[in-house]
């Protein structure tokens, strides 16, 4: 938990939950309203070129708009108030409610477009589906702004800003330090799962009907690439210098013992610090491997970007790293 | 985990290395289960003879601290817990060696004579 006061907590529930919900019930009680003059079933899903090419019924549609704004108004309240949050708490309540504008408008939109018609598919053709997503993106804009900066300013960890002490090495002493970081494995298991299934069902119910499945493999197992080769990571720490190497090899980190400025433990918040899990660009333009919540090793560069790892027994390798940089001024003085 | 090894002190480099491996599980850096470095990459990275390190690992290996397996390397085996309770009766020894004022060579020497 963190030091929100009770009314900025208030605040945002308000902005992260309630304005994105309020806003789809408005968008759905309207789209209801209509459904006398609508087409059984509607118009659902469009195409690239503008024309409809799912059709489904009007009930279903409402769910959807709720469902989304609803759920992913939950998730980044409930994070927001149970992470300890840093500088993306007001990106992240905005983007809440930005998101359930964009889903509102853009469905409420597409509706309006078949009232009076009897059979969706004579919805016209062309641009129309278009202009009300670029409605919606530039209407959840006007309202995510100013939501964002009504959001309270999250309280930032109070940072130990002193480097950690050196360890002490004799003139010829050799040392690495090296561990291996990963996500709380019941943590991964669950979001990774979750998005699997998701993709499978989509690929059955694809292969079920006939239709090209090949795609959704692909993206099923470019996103196993992608969470395994931004969960995994192994930290290493040299004479030579700094390395966070992935599993997979790729992508990797490497600071050169010449350009460390000095090392330190921190404690990172995922969502408050960095927006997020995996390789993050996080406040104070820091960047960050990010896997997992609490202690980290920050190494900051004489250039170029400090970049921080979660990983545990982090104050060894801050100690060496720091160890290596006092040996090696003292023989250079 | 931390390894340190010194050439310039009289203790054998790959008695330093298994200490060194030995104190980390003590301390919690090394776990059950989890692998150590390759012996070429440890050696290259401490600038030691590949064999120096591999004696280092047997003699863990024959202490029953690692297992040597074909393709995966070196895993902590459970007995690294057993370790750590034993390094748990440690501070007591060393606080009434200290009270003595024993050298820790002859408290190492009484340790000897007691096995």
């Amino acid at each position: 938990m963190n030091d929100y006061t009770p009314a900025e907590r208030l605040r945002i529930v308000v902005i992260g939950a309630v304005v994105p919900s309020v806003i789809a019930a408005v968008g759905i009680a309207v789209m209801l309203s209509w459904s006398a003059d609508l087409p059984d079933p509607v118009a659902i899903h469009w195409n690239g070129s503008g024309e409809p090419d799912g059709f489904g019924s009007l009930p279903g549609l409402a769910l959807m708009i709720g469902g989304i704004a609803a759920g992913f108004g939950a998730i980044v309240t409930l994070a927001t108030l149970f992470q300890s949050a840093g500088a993306y708490t007001r990106t992240v309540l905005g983007t809440s409610v930005w998101l359930s504008t964009l889903i509102t408008v853009s469905v409420v939109g597409s509706v309006y477009m078949q009232l009076g018609l009897s059979d969706a598919r004579d919805v016209g053709d062309g641009a129309g589906i278009g202009l009300w997503l670029l409605a919606g993106a530039v209407g959840g804009l006007v309202l995510a702004v100013p939501a964002a900066l009504l959001a309270p300013r999250a309280p930032f960890f109070a940072h130990d800003e002193a480097a950690t002490p050196a360890l002490g090495l004799a003139t010829r002493e050799r040392a690495i330090w090296s561990r291996s970081t990963a996500p709380q494995s019941w943590l991964f298991a669950a979001l990774f799962g979750g998005i699997l299934l998701l993709l499978g069902v989509v690929t059955v119910a694809l292969a079920a009907n006939g239709e090209p499945y090949w795609s959704t493999l692909l993206i099923a197992v470019l996103l196993v690439l992608a969470a395994v080769g931004t969960s995994f990571w192994r930290v290493r720490v040299s004479s030579a210098g700094f390395t966070v190497r992935s599993l997979l090899g790729l992508p990797r980190f490497t600071v050169p013992i010449g350009q460390i400025e000095s090392a330190r433990v921190t404690q990172v918040s995922p969502l408050g610090d960095f927006g997020g899990w995996g390789v993050r660009w996080g406040s104070k333009g820091r960047i960050g491997v990010v896997v997992r919540s609490g202690e980290a090793l920050e190494v900051s560069r004489t250039r170029g970007r400090t970049i921080v790892v979660t990983v545990d027994d982090a104050e060894s390798a801050a100690a060496l790293i720091n160890g290596f940089r006092e040996r090696a001024a003292s023989v250079g003085a | 985990m931390l390894i340190r090894v010194d050439p310039a002190s009289p203790i054998p480099l790959f008695d330093q290395l298994a200490a060194s491996v030995r104190s980390e599980v003590v301390r919690g850096g090394l776990t059950p289960g989890e692998r150590l470095p390759s012996a070429r990459e440890l050696a290259g990275s401490l600038e030691l003879n590949v064999h120096t390190v591999l004696h280092a690992y047997q003699v863990l290996r024959d202490e029953g601290l690692i297992d040597l397996r074909r393709g995966r390397g070196a895993v902590v085996t459970d007995r690294a817990r057993e370790y750590a309770e034993l390094a748990a009766m440690l501070p007591a020894l060393v606080a009434e060696a200290k009270r003595l004022e024993l050298s820790p060579a002859a408290l190492a020497a009484m340790i000897r004579e007691a096995y």
